[in-house]
């Protein structure tokens, strides 16, 4: 996700600030400034497509009710990120507290596991891989800090701040993931791992 | 440092300095040998990728109208439209269970959900055909979120 970090946050400061003061115009513009990345992170903690739109929708609820705590005691991506975790928290203890119900009531209930297909559907083999690597083999910790640090390129020291850890236990959960991940991208190509006991 | 090394570091390193910058051992090595330098370039290239197709994922049309997801809270005059897309194959897993927890008694209801009760009011909501967009009159001082279920014919409407 190329962003300018300095200029993203500028923009959405400004824009919390006027949204803060009625403005609904600010505030339909934060929002849909602010999906995208929502979307993100509800599927990087939730693995599945329909659930994440159902954490955005809810983020995005939350933030029309609540925009007026935030202080801008952190920025307001953290503030942010803090509420999108939340939400998926929630739709997950939610989802057990269904789970048990639905068998209570019908033990025939269809099974409430992720559906992979957005995954099979991705353009490529390795893709495919990589995408269930993430999500199946990194605990949801070094999977959001993978997500955060490596692919969007988020510094640890903000990471620390989002996920609310200490900057060294960040970098300990982006080595292991990377070594995951990064393992499974040179096993897609066997040559590349032979070629290595020169 | 030889090939078996780097390989080790490469599995841990920075992304930059899998790009060749920075002035480390394992930068100078994988100046000098195009095997390493291809793992380096195969690693950065697939999480390029990866960082594509996740950002991708969050651009495909799944936004919701800003608008109709999260109308304002504050009481308007009167009522206001909300036109929000259909988009088929959803799933909500959760609203599926009403009927049933509905048929079951209001216990169940709380069982299954922790939302407040539904509303009783009624409003209006028609389907335009042409555009496979439904238009919901949100009432004064109420807001609106809409959920598919699993049934292609049966759209929740939930006012707040």
């Amino acid at each position: 996700m190329p962003v300018d970090d300095r200029t993203d946050g500028s923009v959405l400061e400004s824009l919390v600030a006027r949204a803060q003061h009625g403005e609904t115009r600010a505030f339909d513009e934060l929002a849909r400034r602010c999906h995208g990345r929502i979307y993100r992170w509800a599927l990087v903690a939730t693995g599945d497509p329909d659930d994440a739109d159902d954490v955005a929708q809810e983020v995005l609820v939350q933030l029309e009710r609540h925009l007026g705590r935030f202080e801008g005691r952190s920025r307001f991506t953290t503030w942010l990120y803090q509420v999108t975790r939340n939400a998926a928290a929630s739709l997950h203890r939610r989802r057990g507290a269904a789970q048990r119900a639905s068998q209570a009531l019908s033990p025939d209930a269809p099974s409430m596991g992720q559906s992979t297909r957005w995954i099979e559907d991705m353009e490529t083999a390795e893709l495919v891989t990589l995408v269930k690597a993430l999500f199946q083999e990194l605990p949801l910790r070094q999977r959001e800090v993978f997500d955060l640090a490596e692919l969007q390129g988020i510094p640890a020291a903000e990471v620390a701040e989002m996920l609310e850890l200490n900057p060294a236990t960040v970098r300990a959960h982006l080595f292991r993931a990377r070594r995951t991940i990064r393992t499974r991208i040179l096993a897609t190509h066997p040559a590349l791992v032979e070629d290595r006991q020169r | 440092m030889n090939c078996e090394r780097a390989t080790a570091l490469l599995l841990e390193a920075d992304l930059a300095e899998l790009e060749g910058h920075g002035d480390t051992a394992l930068a100078a090595h994988l100046e000098r040998c195009p095997s390493c330098r291809e793992r380096a370039r195969r690693i950065v290239a697939a999480e390029r990728g990866l960082d594509r197709a996740l950002d991708g994922l969050g651009h495909q049309g799944r936004a919701p109208d800003a608008t109709a997801a999260a109308t304002g809270g504050e009481p308007t005059s009167g009522p206001r439209v909300a036109s929000v897309p259909i988009r088929r194959g959803r799933r909500a897993v959760r609203w599926a269970w009403i009927p049933l927890a509905l048929a079951a008694g209001l216990g169940t209801l709380i069982l299954v959900s922790d939302e407040e009760p539904l509303p009783t009011r009624p409003t209006s909501a028609a389907l335009d055909r042409s555009t496979d967009r439904l238009r919901v009159d949100v009432p004064a001082g109420r807001n609106a979120v809409l959920y598919e279920t699993e049934n292609p014919n049966v759209i929740v409407v939930w006012f707040y």
